[in-house]
């Protein structure tokens, strides 16, 4: 049993010196703070310890190598026994469990880069992981877990597998890679790399799909959809995903595995040309078709909708193909045109929410609705204001001569007024 | 023909495209500087931003005559009829 425990704790050196590392140093006390027990209840396993925290400490970057081997032939010997002991040892430890529970959240958020890789590591390192788990709570979590640890393997899983993944498993990876992500990190080049590549793979197809080619209809899609994407900020997302999915299956990059993170990173990816065309807003609603984009250009084109239909023939056309050059320039500066004139009359709209009050309305017809009562009543006021104005200096003897002509002028509620005018 | 195609590729757009021309040219007939260029037809941006403008403009004629009430409503007794019309004014 004892001989037992010293490896444990030397297990929980491992991780917790590395993790303390990164940044979770309330752990690792309260892990030290077990350890310092144990320590104590065993003399000579004191100095066996002590001296390896040591060591961890002075290299902290380099213990995660020296772990692993260490870890993988003790793991498989002590994983029950560490269990058994581990149950034992459970209240002792159980306020530090608990704890973890809500550091799990903070290093979910903390650690999600370092997650996401962290997958396709767990796929490889599941049994040394698990082993190096050390609490035992944690183990036997992360036992019931590595079946879905193991299911997330690929990167492109990776982002599916935010949310669905139980904080538990997390935390293992947390504690038992912890310890691995340093070297990891260096070692699986090639699967962050893929998950880099992907992204840049990404920004590259999309800002490829713009270039002229083959594709020119998919190209003068893509642009198309960019602009009108720029400037409906209800569809920005999901046009560009969309036409970065067709850009990535016309240039033939990615694949199935590639898509998730393509739609993933091309809502950051295409913020920037978003952005860049003008209309800074973030999405408004996100969800929308294509179809309500279309129908969001043309309620913009209220005086050319024409345009708009030589938009889309131009569009038709292009698809077969006929006069295909001229067509698509006239249309790309069509488009640019539109972009532009719907551009700033977005801007103009928005302008004229912020100076109507109480204006909650999202929708073009009903603002302008909100606009043009809002432009009656305020009219009104100022003529009704100018009017009371005008009664005041009436009292003083002199300007009487005035008031017929106000009362003649103004027709509205002065009745009063002259009333007391004329006293 | 093309009018045809873009009423099929937009049944919705096309009710509330009407309504936001209709909805503009009653702008149009409210703001000042535009009623007498009427006929011509003018962009929806230059309607949006006269009408920015007007209303900024009303407001800050608000501000100014609420601003000579209160004065005026100094200088008056306060239980007259003329101090309540003018504290309506102000609101």
């Amino acid at each position: 049993m004892n001989h037992c425990v010293p490896d444990f704790e030397f297990d929980d050196d491992h991780s917790i010196p590395t993790s303390s590392v990164l940044n979770r140093p309330r752990k690792s006390a309260m892990a030290e703070e077990d350890v310092m027990e144990l320590l104590w209840q065993n003399g000579p396993v004191v100095l066996h310890n002590q001296n390896q925290r040591s060591l961890k400490k002075s290299q902290p970057s380099f213990p995660a190598d020296q772990s692993a081997p260490r870890e993988i032939p003790s793991s498989h010997h002590h994983q029950q026994e560490q269990q058994d002991h581990l149950f034992m040892q459970e209240d002792e430890m159980a306020s530090w469990l608990h704890y973890p529970l809500n550091d799990t959240n903070f290093d979910s958020d903390f650690c999600t880069d370092l997650l996401y890789p962290a997958p396709c590591i767990t796929s490889t390192t599941t049994t040394t992981a698990t082993a190096t788990a050390t609490p035992p709570v944690r183990a036997t979590r992360v036992r019931d877990s590595r079946p879905q640890l193991n299911t997330a393997t690929t990167v492109a899983s990776a982002p599916p597998l935010r949310p669905p993944i139980p904080p538990p498993p997390r935390r293992t990876e947390n504690f038992g890679l912890f310890a691995r992500h340093m070297p990891r990190e260096v070692a699986s080049g090639p699967s962050n790399s893929k998950s880099v590549t992907i992204r840049e793979s990404t920004v590259v197809d999309s800002s490829d799909t713009p270039a002229p080619g083959p594709d020119s209809r998919a190209s003068e899609a893509m642009r198309s959809m960019e602009g009108a994407s720029g400037v409906n900020n209800n569809n920005r997302c999901r046009n560009t995903s969309g036409a970065g999915a067709a850009a990535t299956s016309s240039g033939g990059g990615g694949g199935s595995s590639g898509a998730r993170d393509l739609t993933m990173c091309e809502m950051t990816v295409t913020s920037s040309p978003g952005g860049s065309s003008a209309s800074a807003e973030p999405p408004a609603q996100k969800p929308a078709a294509e179809d309500r984009k279309r129908k969001g250009r043309e309620t913009d084109d209220e005086y050319h909708s024409e345009d708009v239909e030589l938009e889309s023939a131009d569009a038709k056309k292009q698809s077969r193909g006929s006069t295909s050059a001229k067509r698509s320039r006239a249309a790309e500066v069509h488009n640019l045109s539109e972009r532009r004139r719907r551009d700033r009359i977005n801007e103009k709209m928005r302008a004229l929410q912020e100076l109507i009050p109480r204006c909650n309305k999202s929708d073009k017809a009903s603002m302008l609705d909100e606009a043009i009562e809002y432009l009656k009543s305020l009219q009104l006021q100022v003529q009704m204001m100018s009017m009371g104005c005008g009664v005041v200096p009436m009292m003083f003897p002199g300007v009487q001569q005035y008031m017929p002509n106000m009362g003649m002028g103004i027709g509205m509620g002065m009745g009063m007024g002259r009333a007391w005018i004329w006293e | 023909m093309s009018s045809r195609r873009s009423r099929q590729a937009a049944g919705v757009s096309r009710i509330s495209d009407d309504q936001i021309i209709e909805l503009v040219a009653k702008l149009r007939q409210l703001l000042p500087e535009i009623r007498d260029r009427r006929p011509q037809k003018v962009s929806a941006s230059k309607v949006l931003q006269e009408t920015c403008n007007y209303i900024r403009s009303l407001h800050r004629e608000v501000d100014d005559l609420s601003e000579r009430l209160s004065q005026l409503l100094s200088t008056i007794d306060a239980d007259s009829p003329e101090a309540a019309i003018i504290r309506s004014l102000i609101m």
